[in-house]
């Protein structure tokens, strides 16, 4: 308690700061800095927001105070930060200070350990305000899944990943729909496979906590109709999808997910999507009696074609028709933007790109009932429990999260570089 | 949609040995799965019901993730649904329709109960019926608001909906369901635009007590689903009628005459006895085209004969009631007596704008001269230049839409759009005319 009111007390004041150079008797590790160019912009961030919040203060404008809200997490984890590099300096100056009784230095030199713990949060927090919201953050999701190579080994894995993510939704009381279901027609009656099938997680902000489960999953086991007791590697893909607001709902007009205004992003132009119904053709009307009540919808430009046959209702199968090609345009769109920097991505994430859904992200290995996470190395012993949707999935998940936050960071490092050197060449061609 | 749990799906999947069965009115494997899935869910379902009215005691099984991979769960629990199924399953062989042995169909976003001696709802009438809906929506939001208040003037008439040969109700049932929910657009719309908010009046006619009420059974059911709002039950009206004249002697069930049941409930309302809407989805099959292959067996020995064939006998010449039946010819084709009726009809009672469901390109090429013949006086041309309150269209099964001209109207090549076939002919008339023209 003592230590804390010493150190208000001794809290440096603005102005007598800026006048001590080179003091640093305890230094930060390498772990806990922040590079010059991300500390770069966190100070013009919080510049612009104390620009705007004093426009603000003289003229309301609703619009600058939603952005002020942007910028205030960053603004908030500097002046965080600052306070906490401050304190440090000044009472490293106390201990310095031949001066300082040794009552003081004892005091100061506590401060000085406990304020230092306290930096490398403050750095993570800073560096992780610094990533600029996804876009979809706040959203529900859609999953689909398809086995990829590795025949009906794959498919029935790929069952079994749709067992694994429902549970794991239901566990965690997150509602979902199986909104499409293909059961693979090679092998029927036997085990269950599937071809195709897309899980609606409606919870929002599921994109988020599953956006990092996009990629190639591998299993390694010894399938039942293998006589030989060979082990077989196959594999399943997954999709995130994010699943957007449905026309009209409340709240989303002034959003950038309108996909209904034409400068949105996520703008879709109805009149590029054919539909088609397979009962449109041929003979109808009294005569005959169609069940089917199928849609295909394709967007022409991009070829993109969903198909909905589930339910009765052809107006339901148009309506997920419509939710899925919105998904899957929206993503596309999401990943043309992040493509120009994906080269850059590369290079820094050694060779995993951050949406990669052509990348191998996991395995699960049967004989050693292990499953491993590619990218972050994350590693579990309790393959049952991953595949119930446990504990177990959930820890991998977190660390993919933690490892895509660090890449996120390492991007944003690299691109304030790439910024700063280009500065720096039009300087140096300009004189 | 109704939730899919894998291990319905897994069951469908596993009683693939009756997808044979399946195919010989399914008529592909795709739409075969189809019905094999919802067969099982409803057999499910039906066997749950059975079970727990049987033994009331019993504990509720739970749509729990837990279950999803002990598909033999139902089995256990619910005795009997692969008996339903099975059962289901040799009703559909022989051809009964499915919608008879579900008891529903689903038509826009309602549910329609489907019962035998009715008609069951076509998916090109689903299709069309929800495109009225948005058009008259748009006409009346978008455009109409400021026209509407003009035309009514002082008083407020309800926007007023008939709907002739009504069977299940689901065409009426559907657009006011459009109109009163409407989903897209907020209703502030309407009302700022529209002068307060838009009160609806929606009749349904029908000759058969057995469709009536079923359709008014219909009314109620999707009032307790939510479907529609309670509302409904005080805006529509289900109407025993005759369509046919009186003075058309075919046999067929005895009911009062249409104009004067209509003339009756509307004198009764606000302002003229006039309607904005009026559809028809009357018998059309030719007793030719009945028994020859176009008519599928199922429909056939299934459906009633008197939703699909118009009684035989053509009407007679008659001057006598003053709807301007005299201009007609005597003899139309089979098949066609309904629109001759229907047609001068939607006159009289000023719609703005009908709609008639037809057979196919070739009838929808003489109704659609037919209406130009009783809603433009004789020898003149509907086009745009001569009649600006009155436009003709063809709507086809795949959403197109063309507009009639007579000078076109000689070849039906001309209209036939490779294997889509024309499904309503569509008479719009004074400002609706004018402002659908501006639309296309
Ligand atoms: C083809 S069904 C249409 C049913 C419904 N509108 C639909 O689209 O599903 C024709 C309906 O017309 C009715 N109907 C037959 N003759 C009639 C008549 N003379 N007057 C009124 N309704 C008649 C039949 O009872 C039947 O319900």
């Amino acid at each position: 308690m003592f230590a804390r009111c010493i150190r208000r007390f001794l809290l440096p004041s603005p102005q007598s700061l800026s006048s001590r150079p080179g003091i640093a008797a305890v230094s930060t590790t390498a772990d806990s800095s922040i590079s010059p160019v991300l500390l770069r912009r966190a100070r013009s961030i919080a510049e612009e927001h104390t620009k705007l919040a004093n426009q603000n203060a003289e003229n309301y404008d609703v619009a600058t105070a939603k952005k002020i809200g942007e910028l205030s997490t960053v603004t908030a984890a500097l002046a965080e930060w600052d306070n906490a590099q401050n304190s440090i300096k000044e009472l490293n100056s106390l201990l310095l200070d031949p001066t300082s009784d040794s009552e003081i230095r004892s005091l100061a030199s506590e401060d000085v350990e406990a304020t230092s713990a306290t930096v490398p949060r403050l750095i993570s927090l800073l560096k992780r305000s610094l990533i600029p919201p996804h876009p979809f953050a706040s959203l529900p999701c859609l999953l689909e899944i398809h086995p990829g190579a590795g025949g009906s080994e794959a498919s029935l894995f790929a069952a079994e990943l749709l067992h694994m993510y429902t549970t794991f939704c239901a566990n965690k009381g997150w509602k979902t729909e199986l909104v499409k279901y293909e059961a693979d027609e090679s092998a029927p009656g036997s085990e269950e496979g599937l071809t195709d099938a897309v899980l609606e997680v409606t919870q929002p902000g599921s994109y988020n906590m599953l956006k990092g489960e996009a990629g190639v999953h591998r299993v390694q086991r010894v399938p039942a109709t293998e006589k030989k007791g060979r082990t077989h590697t196959s594999a399943v893909s997954v999709l995130v999808l994010p699943s957007l607001p449905a026309p009209g709902s409340a709240g989303i007009e002034d959003t950038a997910l309108n996909f209904e205004d034409p400068n949105s992003d996520y703008y879709i132009n109805s009149g590029e999507v054919r539909a088609e119904t397979m009962r449109a053709r041929g003979a109808g009307g009294q005569h005959v009696n169609k069940t089917d009540s199928a849609v295909r919808l394709t967007h022409v430009p991009t070829g993109i074609t969903v198909a909905m046959q589930e339910s009765r209702s052809q107006h339901k199968n148009r309506e997920k028709a419509w939710q899925i090609l919105r998904a899957k345009l929206a993503q596309k769109r999401r990943e043309e933007r992040e493509n120009e920097l994906i080269d850059l991505r590369r290079k820094i994430m050694g060779g995993v790109s951050m949406t990669g859904r052509e990348d191998k992200v996991r395995t699960y290995n049967y004989s050693q009932q292990r499953v491993t996470d590619h990218r972050c190395g994350s590693e579990t012993g309790s393959l049952p429990d991953v595949l119930e949707g446990g504990q177990a999935l959930e820890r991998i998940m977190r660390d993919v999260g933690e490892w895509m936050q660090e890449q996120e960071v390492a991007v944003l490092a690299a691109e304030e570089e790439v910024k700063a050197s280009d500065l720096k060449s039009q300087k140096g061609g300009r004189t | 949609m109704p939730r899919l749990p894998p291990f319905l799906l897994r069951l469908a999947n596993r009683e693939f040995h009756l997808l044979p069965a399946l195919l010989r009115e399914c008529r592909d494997l795709p739409s075969s799965r189809n019905e094999l899935r919802w067969l099982t869910e409803h057999a499910i379902e039906q066997a749950e019901k059975l079970r727990t009215t049987d033994l009331a005691s019993s504990p509720s099984r739970t749509g729990d993730c837990k279950n999803v991979l002990t598909p033999s769960l139902p089995s256990k629990t619910i005795p009997g649904w692969r008996n339903l199924l099975r059962d289901y399953v040799k009703r559909r062989e022989k051809g009964e329709p499915l919608q008879y042995i579900l008891g529903t169909q689903p038509f826009g976003e309602l549910e329609i109960l489907c019962r035998p001696g009715v008609l069951i709802p076509r998916c090109e009438t689903e299709v069309y019926t929800s495109k009225i809906g948005l058009l008259a929506r748009t006409l009346l939001v978008e455009q109409g608001g400021k026209n509407r208040e003009q035309e009514l003037g002082s008083y407020e008439r309800p926007l007023r909906v008939l709907d002739l040969c009504t069977g299940t109700g689901c065409i009426p049932l559907g657009l006011y369901g459009m109109l009163r929910n409407p989903k897209v657009k907020s209703d502030e719309k309407v009302e700022a635009k529209g002068g307060g908010k838009l009160k609806l009046e929606v009749l349904g006619v029908d000759i058969s007590t057995t469709a009536l009420n079923l359709a008014k059974e219909n009314l109620r059911h999707n009032i307790s689903l939510g479907y529609l709002p309670e509302q409904a039950a005080d805006e529509m009206v289900f109407l025993h009628a005759d369509v046919l004249l009186p003075s058309h002697p075919a046999p067929r069930p005895a009911a009062p005459y249409l104009i004067d049941v209509i003339e009756a409930v509307l004198a009764k309302g606000i302002g003229k006895p006039e309607i904005d809407v009026l559809t028809a989805n009357p018998p059309y099959i030719s007793p030719i085209h009945f028994s020859s292959g176009r008519t599928t067996r199922s429909v056939r020995r299934y459906e009633p004969r008197l939703a699909l064939v118009p009684s035989s006998c053509p009407p007679q010449s008659s001057t006598s009631t003053g709807l301007g039946w005299s201009t007609l010819t005597s003899s139309p084709s089979p098949g066609d007596e309904f629109y001759h009726h229907i047609l001068p009809l939607a006159k009289h009672l000023n719609a703005r704008l009908t709609v008639l469901e037809v057979a196919d390109t070739e009838q929808a090429e003489r109704v659609a001269e037919l209406a130009g013949r009783v809603f433009v006086k004789e020898g003149k041309v509907v086009g745009e230049s001569t009649h600006p309150e009155v436009l003709i269209e063809i709507w086809f099964d795949d959403g197109g839409t063309k507009v009639w001209l007579p000078s076109d109207g000689v070849g039906l090549g001309s209209l036939e759009s490779n294997e889509v076939s024309a499904r309503a002919v569509v008479v719009w008339t004074q400002w609706w005319a004018t402002s659908r023209r501006q639309q296309l």
